[in-house]
């Protein structure tokens, strides 16, 4: 009982800092970057492992694009996660399978380069339990560091 | 007579003084408030309108014509609102404070005048004769309904030469945040750099603004698309067959239907040391060049959907096949020129998931 009282004020108080985040408009977060893309990519791989992530792959999405001259092939989806977080999720929320790994896309636009990522709250609302809380508050901390990261790499350059 | 001058210099001195101390406080508040509101700019809007307002998957945002003619209050529900279905998106959790700290910060652009104000009077014209003076002059631009230039910025859909495409003028965004009289200074200054000229140089007299204006007035709001707010966010099929059976059935119809397999593996491939992985949930992609070309040129954030993909699972002896349902493509990216192709997808899927799990 008073395990469950404890457990139940943990999981509201962690409801409420996931409102308090810097709150996030819709559910994408996106970024710009002064980086140019090649460099942009390493960077935000490195980002990703700094935070405590696994990359899991780097797809490349554009292959016929290129061949119709419309892009330069500068186009990416970055796939990651924590191994123990991805494999929890997936057996427990068999909804939520379809969206992991967790994803940032990252594409060139002229000399500059954009971010776009699932913001934690979408995935809130797939799978909405209390005990879950915790870790979108993490993701929605980290992501936003791993973000703003990218930014200020791109201002320094 | 001796003339003791220190008093009047200390006095001096404390006039002096106190005014630096008056100023710099003034100027700090708005140094942070400005501070602030480039750091919220930053995080919120430079994704789309470029980190000085130049542009790019939005409208610049630093014109001087358009700093000169919107006002503050413009400015300002247009941030609330967003322009739904028009890749705007809707800031509606920001406060009072956040949004007038981003106005603050887009002011710095400015360099001449200060911001406009407008009365909210409406402007009564002549409706029907503006209809046909919008036909001849905006709607090549602007679309007969005010619907607005096709596609969204200038990643993959448009060339980097493309001309600034033309705002939905009937989106329910616009309509509530511009009144009649700023629409009017909008149309008299035109904005230079822009594809969008001033009216003078059309011929266009007082009288004819007027009515131009009136006439937008009358178009029908759009915005949300309401009819997709309750379709599921995931489509799961158990199948009637085992597992092994369900993925060749699966392979096969995305085949028939015109789609490579581009890779499949396991869901934890990269994560779990190779030899234990979970082969029981198995993520197949796929995809052909008119689904990612059309994809992308519609937004270019979709590659978060692609390619396609379908996960197939066992779990507790049932064995499921899962795919995102692509009518949730348009309400994510706020963005309507992706609802027919949420619908053709989604149609796609359903056959395929049909397809590899029931005979
Ligand atoms: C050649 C194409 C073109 C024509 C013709 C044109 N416009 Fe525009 N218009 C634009 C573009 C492009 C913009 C966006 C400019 C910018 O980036 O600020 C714009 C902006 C506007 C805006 C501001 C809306 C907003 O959200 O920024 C209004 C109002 C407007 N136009 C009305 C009209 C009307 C009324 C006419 C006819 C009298 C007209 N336009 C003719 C291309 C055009
Ligand atoms: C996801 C991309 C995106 C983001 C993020 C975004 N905008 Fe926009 N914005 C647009 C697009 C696209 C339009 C033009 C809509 C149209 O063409 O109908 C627009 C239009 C506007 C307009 C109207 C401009 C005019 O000419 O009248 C203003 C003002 C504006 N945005 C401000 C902002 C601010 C401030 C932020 C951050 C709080 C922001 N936007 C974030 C895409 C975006």
């Amino acid at each position: 009982m008073k395990l469950l009282t404890k457990k139940m004020a943990i999981a509201v108080l962690a409801w409420f800092t996931l409102f308090t985040l810097p709150a996030q408009a819709n559910d994408l977060m996106m970024a710009r970057s002064k980086l140019p893309f090649a460099q942009a990519e390493t960077q935000l791989k490195a980002q990703i492992e700094a935070h405590g992530y696994t990359v899991s792959s780097a797809k490349r999405i554009d292959i016929d694009l290129v061949a119709t001259g419309m892009s330069k092939g500068a186009y990416r989806v970055i796939q990651f996660g924590k191994p123990a977080e991805i494999k929890k999720l997936a057996a427990k929320f068999p909804e939520m399978i379809p969206f992991l790994p967790l994803q940032v896309v990252i594409f060139a636009e002229w000399e500059e380069t954009l971010f776009v990522t699932l913001s934690p709250t979408f995935y809130s609302k797939i799978a909405a339990q209390s005990d879950l809380i915790p870790m979108y508050t993490r993701w929605a901390q980290d992501l936003g560091s791993i973000l703003n990261m990218m930014r200020e790499k791109g201002a320094a350059y | 007579m001796p003339f003791d001058k220190r008093p009047l210099i200390v006095i001096f001195v404390l006039i002096v003084a106190t005014m630096m101390v008056a100023c710099s406080g003034v100027g700090s508040k708005r140094t942070a408030e400005a501070t602030e509101g480039s750091r919220l700019y930053d995080l919120y809007c430079s994704a789309c309108h470029g980190d000085e307002g130049s542009g790019g998957v939005g409208v610049p945002l630093a014109l001087s014509d358009f700093l000169n003619t919107a006002s503050d209050e413009y400015i300002y529900k247009t941030i609330q609102l967003g322009r739904p279905g028009r890749v705007m998106p809707t800031f509606s959790e920001l406060s009072h404070q956040q949004i007038s700290s981003i106005i603050t910060h887009m002011r710095s652009w400015q360099w001449r005048s200060k911001a406009p104000k407008y009365s909210n009077e409406a402007i009564i014209g002549n409706p029907k004769r503006g209809g046909q003076l919008y036909a001849k002059h905006c709607a090549y631009c602007h679309g007969l309904s005010g619907e607005g230039g096709a596609g969204t910025g200038v990643t993959f859909s448009r060339p980097r030469s493309a001309k600034i495409l033309a705002p939905a003028l009937n989106n329910s965004g616009f309509l509530a945040s511009a009144s009649d009289h700023m629409i009017k200074a909008t149309l008299i200054q035109g904005r230079a750099e822009t594809p969008m000229r001033s009216v003078r140089t059309m011929g266009l007299k007082d009288k004819d603004i007027n009515d131009i204006v009136h006439y937008l007035r009358t178009f029908e709001a759009t915005g949300e698309a309401g009819d997709q707010q309750n379709e599921p966010r995931v489509f799961s099929k158990v199948s009637q067959f085992e597992f092994d059976e369900t993925l060749d059935r699966l392979r096969t119809a995305i085949k028939r239907k015109g789609y490579q397999i581009i890779r499949e593996h396991t869901l934890d491939a990269g994560f779990a040391e190779a030899g234990t992985e979970n082969s029981k949930q198995w993520v197949i992609y796929f995809a052909n060049f008119r689904f990612i070309n059309e994809s992308l040129t519609r937004d270019s954030r979709m590659g978060l959907f692609l390619p396609g993909r379908i996960t197939l699972i066992e779990r507790e002896g049932k064995v499921s096949v899962l795919a995102v349902n692509p009518m949730i493509y348009n309400q994510l990216f706020s963005n309507n020129a992706l609802i027919e192709l949420g619908r053709t997808l989604q149609h796609f899927y359903l056959a395929v998931l049909g397809e590899a799990t029931s005979s």
